[in-house]
């Protein structure tokens, strides 16, 4: 059964080159903001790409406000999500992800497919290894609720290489050796990725609810069910403090 | 027992697999409760007028074949009995009936209720390979079949009908247009507006901006971490993404692309509005988990933001 397309299926890695080279404070500018890792909207080189329906929609971004549909590709009638990485896109369906060749920009190309990670969720990267969650809802087929490690050096060729058993884990965000998940009613979960393979949790914030995260040098920005909520976090440490929260209301 | 006429057994339930496919395909839902969610695997195909009614005079027809084909009672007692069957199912869909079952009475389905009923009497007429064929027991136990067998085909008429009230599955809703003339009005900035909903987050530079899923943009100012200042929401219906490049902010609207300038944060302006890029999604502001049956729906009258009750 496949489900409403609204539905979160995601396989996304947060665009941590889309900062360029200054990934650093808020003082630098950045030519491209960061997402969290549910968007479906990626900005490559002088191109938006968009999710629309079973297609990639391309815009030439050149010139911001004389934006023009570029190109549309086609994919697959279930893709949920897209990112990009290292010259390529990887663009999450509900039975897998397909692979396509970026070395272009605007012009991507197929490469290959892989159908492991079949479910609802955003991935993000780290160094070599990609991050999966899976959620069973009623949309997603696979009905398990896990975090899949995958290793992905060869991108063409990816391997898992790990599964943590979660509750429902959502969206998720990555950098360095801090793994953060939502995960539902059981909180958010700090993962420190020492070992890549291993994630190890070492804190757990129970009160939130969240649904999708930021995080960079040290900030970490949630989008929960109560707010909008922001804390700072180390990599020597493993909790994080709370720097301030906007209500729902 | 062997079936009495087997040209009209079989029409029979030829018309009552055309019944079953204008479920799946125009209702969007399986009344043999097999496919959960047919709509999700093949689009529905819209149909108007007199053809909602088609399922009654399926109804009528494929049943009154079929016991036909199996009994080969007095084709007009035939008749009577599926057209009644379907009239009583009819009444109890109007509101003054004792106890109503869910669904919407319709003069037109009566109509078609009769015009089956009639239609059947008059092929048996015209047609003489479909005449009656007395029946003659060829044992006892022929005789207790033939009860059964009609027990069964009743019962298998009547909870179709039942099966097939899709308003239980699916209660029927009547969509809410925002018309695109509303949809693409000038772009408008609200202030002090709370946040209702969290949606996705996107950073760029010192500002961090949250959808408000389907609502808009809410921008702060996010140099003090500790004390993120709201700047502003974008009014913007059917937004769900967001991406900023170089101070622009490329945003969806339901089926549009809006590019929204800010080199000055505090009054974003309007760059350019892509129409019609992103296709329509007529159940994008529904919760997925909610099963929801659009009624009627119209895309012409714009895009839906909500249910009437």
């Amino acid at each position: 059964m496949y489900k409403n397309n609204k539905l979160i299926v995601l396989l996304f890695i947060l665009i941590l080159q889309g900062c360029d080279d200054s990934s650093s404070s808020t003082s630098t500018e950045s030519t491209v903001g960061q997402a969290g890792s549910l968007s479906r909207f990626s900005i490559v080189d002088n191109y938006l790409y968009a999710i629309s329906g079973k297609n990639i929609q391309l815009f030439d971004i050149t010139t911001p406000n004389e934006t023009v549909p570029f190109a549309l590709v086609p994919v697959a009638f279930d893709i949920e999500t897209l990112f990009s990485y290292n010259n390529a896109l990887f663009i999450g369906a509900q039975n897998g992800v397909y692979i396509y060749d970026n070395s272009v920009p605007g012009n991507p190309k197929y490469i290959s497919e892989f159908s492991h990670a079949e479910s609802c969720d955003p991935v993000v990267i780290s160094g070599s290894h990609a991050y999966i969650t899976l959620r069973s809802a009623n949309n997603c087929r696979l009905g398990v609720n896990q975090l899949d490690v995958l290793d992905v050096s060869d991108i063409y060729n990816p391997i898992l290489k790990n599964t943590v058993v979660m509750q429902g884990p959502k969206g998720l965000g990555v950098d360095s050796t801090r793994l953060f998940v939502c995960d539902g009613i059981a909180g958010l979960k700090i993962f420190d990725l020492t070992d890549p393979i291993l994630p190890n949790l070492i804190h757990t914030e129970s009160d939130l609810d969240c649904y999708d995260v930021i995080a960079n040098n040290g900030l970490l920005i949630v989008s929960d069910q109560s707010g909008l909520v922001q804390y700072q976090y180390d990599f020597l440490t493993s909790g994080i403090s709370l720097l301030s929260s906007i209500f729902v209301e | 027992m062997e079936i009495r006429n087997k040209r009209s057994f079989y029409l029979g339930c030829f018309v009552l697999l055309i019944g079953y496919t204008f479920y799946l395909f125009v209702r969007g839902f399986d009344p043999l409760g097999i496919i959960e969610n047919p709509f999700e695997i093949v689009p529905l195909i819209e149909i108007k007028g007199l053809s909602k009614s088609l399922p009654t005079f399926l109804h009528v027809l494929s049943f009154c074949l079929i016991s036909h084909g199996l009994f080969s009672y007095n084709p007009f007692l035939t008749s009577s009995f599926w057209v009644s069957i379907n009239l009583i199912f009819e009444y109890l869909q109007h509101p003054s009936s004792l106890f109503t079952l869910m669904g919407t009475f319709t003069f037109e389905d009566v109509l078609a209720a009769f015009l089956a009923g009639f239609i059947f009497l008059v092929i048996l007429k015209f047609c003489p390979k479909f005449k009656q064929v007395k029946f003659k027991p060829l044992s006892r136990w022929d005789d207790y079949l033939k009860v059964i067998a009609q027990i069964v085909i009743s019962v298998a008429g009547i909870s179709s009908i039942m099966a097939s009230s899709d308003t239980e599955h699916f209660p029927r809703e009547n969509a809410i247009y925002l018309s695109y003339e509303e949809l693409r009005r000038p772009l408008t900035i609200q202030f002090d507006r709370p946040l209702k909903n969290t949606g996705k987050i996107y950073t760029f530079n010192n500002y961090l901006f949250i959808s408000e899923p389907n609502q808009g943009i809410h921008i702060y100012d996010n140099s003090d971490t500790t004390n993120p200042i709201s700047k502003g929401f974008i009014v913007l219906p059917g937004n769900l993404d967001i991406a900023i490049k170089n101070g622009f902010l490329f945003a969806d609207s339901f089926i549009d692309l809006v590019i929204i300038d800010l080199s000055n944060p505090v009054q974003p302006i309007l760059a350019k509005r892509i129409e019609n890029v992103f296709p329509y999604d007529a159940y994008q502001v529904f919760d997925p988990e909610e099963s929801i049956y659009l009624y009627n729906l119209d895309e012409s009258k714009g895009v839906v933001i909500g249910l009437s009750k």
